[in-house]
């Protein structure tokens, strides 16, 4: 699910090339962890693969005046 | 300092004559050019394109158009062919639109004078309203103050009078939070309502484009004109709308008032919870039924809108990350780096997760009332060192709360109008907004409407403008 280690190190390799410094990378990495590992958390069925999109068009047939 | 448009509506500006659209226009760019800049919230100012757009005009065509002849101005991103497209950001200084907007053509055709464009937050990724480049927009009701952000420029001009409606975006409160901070009607239209091509992007699922007035009837005449099926854009849906405006006036009549203590109330600062539970209590009075309500999963809608933002901002601007983030501020370039780290399954588990949410917060929630009304910003109005997270670390825990209240609507894709109801101790706006089921556009500005006529906003005035 998550980026694998080896990933995550060539991600940061591409960064640090183009002159992003350590102390952004880690920063940057721990707000993604954080909110990553709430996205985890969450429950989803198999089922569940109906697009936004999906959902409003169900509710777009009959607008509230 | 021109009165001919200094606090003027729609209705006062439509002209089909072109000798008094071309006195408005030239009296636009005049108050653009002066108190504009003054305020910082002006990127450019076309006046000859308005001009030639006047002597254009179609006069039989426009007729029966509510904007024709009204001069406007709108947030930067909106892509006009020749006219600068930087996106608020020094890595794209001299970038020049491609292509015109889909909601800027829907604008001309309504007859409306396109003037200028209004500062907006660096790619419009940030809430505050802080652009070191483009510069950080006044707040007219007190200098000291920011804006909000990210369509800071379109509410520093609306609120200081000098065109009534801008355009803005709403990726995660930016249309709603400078709308509350400089007191001004905001809505936020239900996710596919509203077309977003050539409109430059921050987050293609979550941004949603809409406008930002002094009055609501203005805010409703103006989505009215942009609403409706594009092709160009793929989020966008095909719906037979009720007229908005046609029954603004028809009261609550019963309309049941969601009030969510949990999360909303509780999580904003007293005096903010304190003003929103008094709004509810005034719609109890005015014909509406107050209903306590729960959303258990409401408060995921925040973080997740904010890992989604930076995922798909990555997307789009990894090139100017990679070769020219140091023409960047500091604070965009962290934020889309938190987007770096997120996984194609984690990104595809984002977009199922929010669709089968949305569905069930919406059958559940909108089944016991017709909208629910939350605070705004979730505290009092920061001034603009107390948010300036690039000056002051201490800013960013500051910075990162101020979604707290409408990042989970982007999330759900609802629609959402913010209605400023009066001012604080420090003499600046406070607000509500009314949040209702997908496509209750003309239900929530019935609602909204109850509120302008009680709260009576507009009777005050900014200082900077009196």
């Amino acid at each position: 699910m998550s980026m694998s280690e080896k990933q995550k190190h060539t991600q940061r390799d591409r960064l640090h090339g183009a002159g992003i410094d350590d102390e952004q990378l880690d920063l940057a990495d721990k707000t993604s962890e954080a909110l990553l590992a709430l996205l985890d958390a969450q429950p989803l069925t198999d089922t569940a693969d109906e697009p936004l999109r999906d959902v409003m068009v169900t509710f777009s047939r009959n607008p509230r005046p | 300092m021109s009165n001919v448009t200094r606090y003027a509506d729609i209705a006062a500006l439509r002209s089909t004559d072109r000798d008094q659209i071309k006195e408005q226009i030239n009296a636009v760019c005049h108050d653009l050019e002066t108190l504009g800049r003054d305020l910082k919230a002006v990127v450019s100012i076309h006046r000859d394109e308005a001009l030639n757009q006047a002597a254009g005009l179609d006069v039989a065509t426009s007729t029966d158009s509510p904007l024709a002849g009204v001069p406007l101005a709108h947030k930067a991103l909106f892509r006009r062919m020749g006219w600068p497209d930087e996106g608020g950001s020094k890595s794209h200084k001299g970038a020049v639109a491609t292509e015109t907007a889909h909601v800027i053509s829907q604008l001309d055709h309504a007859g409306a004078m396109d003037c200028g464009r209004l500062v907006t937050v660096e790619f419009a990724f940030g809430v505050t309203g802080h652009n070191d480049y483009s510069g950080t927009p006044e707040n007219p009701w007190h200098r000291d103050y920011i804006c909000g952000g990210s369509s800071s420029g379109s509410a520093a001009v609306v609120a200081a009078g000098l065109v009534p409606v801008a355009l803005g975006t709403d990726t995660g409160g930016s249309i709603r939070l400078p709308a509350a901070a400089c007191g001004l009607f905001g809505i936020k239209p239900t996710h596919g309502l509203v077309s977003r091509q050539g409109v430059f992007p921050l987050s293609p699922a979550l941004d949603t484009v809409g406008p930002l007035a002094r009055s609501l009837k203005d805010a409703a005449t103006v989505l009215e004109a942009i609403l409706g099926f594009d092709a160009g854009d793929p989020e966008s849906l095909s719906v037979a709308m009720p007229s908005l405006t046609d029954h603004m006036n028809d009261g609550l009549d019963g309309l049941r008032i969601g009030r969510m203590e949990r999360y909303f109330l509780e999580g904003s600062e007293t005096e903010v919870a304190d003003s929103t539970a008094e709004v509810i209590d005034t719609l109890g009075k005015l014909g509406g039924h107050v209903v306590d309500v729960d959303c258990p999963d409401i408060e995921t809608g925040s973080p997740l809108t904010a890992i989604l933002s930076a995922t798909e901002s990555v997307q789009i601007h990894d090139r100017t990350i990679m070769e020219n983030h140091q023409a960047m501020n500091p604070q965009t370039v962290m934020r889309i780096l938190a987007g770096m780290f997120t996984s194609e399954a984690q990104y595809q588990k984002m977009l199922a997760l929010r669709g089968a949410m949305a569905r069930q917060i919406i059958t559940t929630l909108f089944e016991k009332i017709d909208l629910l009304v939350t605070p705004v910003w979730p505290f009092l109005l920061p001034d603009a060192k107390a948010s300036d997270a690039g000056a002051n670390p201490d800013a960013a825990s500051l910075v990162q709360k101020i979604g707290h209240n409408t990042r989970p609507f982007n999330w759900l894709g609802l629609p959402v109008v913010v209605v400023p109801v009066g001012l604080d101790d420090n003499g600046l706006p406070m607000a509500v907004q009314l949040v209702g089921p997908p496509f209750s556009e003309a239900m929530l500005i019935r609602a909204a409407r109850v509120l302008e006529n009680h709260y009576a906003f507009w009777d005050n005035r900014p200082p900077l403008s009196s």
